[in-house]
């Protein structure tokens, strides 16, 4: 248990967040039950009215989420310097037994609402209004996650032990079998390197192609391709160690926080052609040539980046790791 | 607003003096325990830990609390000689440019302050412990980079410590090892353990995490000025909540008369809100920054200050960080957001001629 000002912020957001969604899921659930276009009765009127409110906090509670995962993090960062044996938001998160669930749960949640919100301004340009339903059913779905978050996020400060030790990112993210990414470092680097330019290759294809299949599956196996990319290849040159594989320390200041500017843009890469994917998928219309365009534009500077790394230190130092 | 962030910075200055303080202090203590209380050590002891690989020297300090009771305050003293070599930046200045003579004494500002008011100008009288007075001369004020660590400091040779203090000639208070590779630190702590299973060893790094402690995670009265700080700031916004005012109401109503939808009028509240409330917190930071540097903070220092008068007189070093200003964004912008969509959607949602009239 630590209450630091940043963990006191987060909770004091969550607690908001909960009963803005609370309030949002009962006028849902109301517009599900009685929501009819073709009906001129002053229920629907009103129902239309609230589902402005809704869509309005939806979108507030999106905006907040983005910046504040992001402070998430940075503020896990910030207590491995108090906790024993952590050197980075790795050790902190795996400190307790279902920190990586939340971490993996806040993106899902984001990926959740981001879509959410690609959904609202669709059905906002329809004239028939055709998404609303499908809109609010989303979200009584991503209620749940919202508030699976919220109590994981709550339990998570209050099981976090400032004397527990904890072990290292190092270790955590180690080819000892013992590891929890065992199977996954059983690759070498060509495999990996072979894997993620095709996938990365695959992705721009169908982003040009603007295939809905398959730049559904692409952008899915493209961000999970990538962040073990990360961890097994790339993380290595950021850190120029061959044995360091964390994917949280170059969030930190020594590695002049590149670690954010990587994540931001391998979500924008993936998000917007999975959101434009499942769009069409749910409606028969080709209008989402922007949303691929940016997907494509974020792909390319994520990759660049990342590779820039090897090659730089290749050049400087003659040398692979 | 200008509350909360003017305690953060207040908060974040001591810790950077604080770390400041610990860069220069030695890697590596060595004490003696006995009974569980910190005793004198024996400076056969030395050579054994100079003996230990990695251990470039081992120096043995002199120093203790002097309790003056005129003022109620604690000076500390610290013995040193011209010769020895200096285990700490400060003493390594102050040894390059002050001299004390064999029976004088440097003072940090806050004691020569103190010495002033109660009239010793020249000099002071230390009572020994067997009552008899010792006269030690006052041979100058020294000033360092963090006045927290020195203002109640006084420095003199070693031997006056010792008369002072009655410490018995083979014993030091601490020694001090400087280590030469930072890695091997533990190592040499397993070493020294080993040798005087008796001793306690203090590392940097164990200050250096029972600071952070003291100032992030222990500090009660920290959190209780924080949480005072955030719930006023609640009852604001709460207040905000309950309610548009009059022209507020006829704004809307006007807009809606103009055709706008709820959905314009809303977004065009959240815009508002959001430039408001970010002006507002721009201007906060700028009243707490000029409030806590240019002012020194009055009043609300005093609040962070210990429990010794010597120790009230330091200046508050100008840092900045971004976790700290994104705890106050976060704080206050979002929910002010939050408070104002509510109202205006229940305002908006009215008829146009209802809201107007």
């Amino acid at each position: 248990m630590s209450y630091t000002p940043e963990v006191i912020t987060l909770l004091a957001l969550n607690v908001l967040f909960f009963c803005i969604a609370t309030l949002c899921l009962f006028i849902s659930i109301n517009i599900l039950k009685n929501w009819d276009m073709n009906t001129t009765t002053s229920l629907q009127y009103r129902l239309e009215k609230q589902s402005v409110l809704v869509a309005t906090f939806i979108k507030y509670i999106f905006i907040l989420k983005l910046p504040l995962f992001l402070f998430f993090i940075f503020s896990v960062d910030k207590i491995s310097g108090v906790i024993t044996g952590a050197m980075c938001a790795a050790g902190v998160v795996n400190s307790v037994d279902f920190g990586m669930y939340l971490v993996v749960l806040k993106l899902f949640n984001l990926y959740l609402f981001g879509f959410w919100l690609v959904l609202h301004v669709k059905d906002q340009k329809s004239k028939k209004r055709e998404f609303t339903k499908i809109k609010f059913w989303f979200f009584a779905v991503a209620y749940i996650f919202l508030i699976l978050e919220v109590v994981y996020e709550f339990s998570f400060f209050n099981a976090l032990e400032i004397d527990k030790i904890v072990s290292c990112c190092g270790t955590l993210f180690s080819a000892a079998s013992s590891s929890s990414l065992a199977v996954v470092f059983s690759l070498t680097n060509t495999q990996v390197l072979v894997l993620f330019y095709g996938m990365f290759l695959l992705h721009i294809f169908a982003l040009f192609r603007q295939d809905t299949i398959l730049s559904l599956f692409s952008s899915i196996i493209f961000l999970i391709i990538s962040i073990i990319a990360l961890i097994l290849f790339f993380g290595t040159y950021i850190y120029e160690l061959p044995t360091h594989h964390c994917p949280f320390c170059f969030l930190q200041k020594e590695y002049y926080y590149i670690g954010y500017i990587i994540y931001i843009t391998l979500f924008l890469a993936t998000f917007f052609s999975f959101s434009a994917a499942l769009m069409e998928r749910i409606k028969e219309s080709r209008s989402y040539k922007k949303y691929y365009m940016i997907s494509l534009i974020f792909t390319l500077i994520f990759t660049l980046i990342i590779s820039g790394y090897p090659l730089v230190y290749f050049l400087k130092n003659g040398v692979w790791l | 607003m200008f509350l909360l962030s003017s305690i953060l910075f207040i908060a974040n200055s001591i810790r950077y003096e604080l770390e400041r303080t610990l860069n220069s202090l030695p890697p590596i203590t060595v004490q003696k325990l006995q009974a569980g209380r910190h005793e004198l050590i024996s400076l056969q002891k030395l050579d054994k830990l100079l003996d230990i690989d990695g251990v470039q020297s081992a120096i043995p300090r002199y120093w203790g609390y002097y309790y003056f009771a005129n003022a109620g305050v604690n000076f500390s003293i610290v013995g040193v000689d011209i010769f020895d070599k200096a285990y700490s930046d400060i003493l390594h200045n102050l040894l390059e440019n002050g001299t004390f003579g064999n029976d004088g004494m440097l003072v940090g500002q806050g004691v020569a302050k103190i010495l002033r008011e109660n009239y010793y100008k020249e000099y002071f009288n230390f009572v020994k412990s067997d009552g008899s007075l010792k006269q030690v001369n006052l041979a100058g004020v020294f000033d360092a980079k963090t006045s927290l660590e020195s203002n109640d400091m006084i420095f003199m040779p070693k031997a006056l410590v010792q008369e002072i203090f009655d410490l018995p000639q083979d014993k030091a208070t601490d020694i001090v090892l400087q280590v030469a590779n930072k890695d091997e630190i533990p190592n040499i702590i397993a070493k020294v353990k080993e040798i005087y299973p008796d001793s306690r060893v203090i590392t940097k790094d164990d200050m250096r995490i029972s600071y952070q402690n003291i100032f992030d995670y222990k500090s009660g009265l920290f959190l209780a000025l924080f949480i005072v700080a955030i719930f006023t700031f609640f009852m604001i916004i709460y207040d905000r909540a309950s309610g548009l005012s009059g022209n507020e109401k006829k704004e809307i109503g006007i807009l809606k008369a103009l055709g706008w939808r709820i959905e314009d009028i809303l977004q065009e509240k959240f815009y508002e809100a959001f430039i408001i409330s970010f002006f507002a917190f721009i201007t906060a930071l700028i009243a707490a920054l000029s409030f806590v540097y240019l002012l020194q903070a009055p009043l609300l220092r005093d609040i962070f200050m210990g429990y010794s008068v010597l120790k009230s007189d330091f200046d508050l070093p100008f840092t900045i960080d971004f976790r700290m200003l994104s705890v106050v964004f976060f704080l206050s912008v979002p929910i002010y957001i939050a408070a104002i969509i509510i109202p205006s959607w229940r305002v908006a949602s009215m008829d146009a001629d209802e809201v107007m009239r």
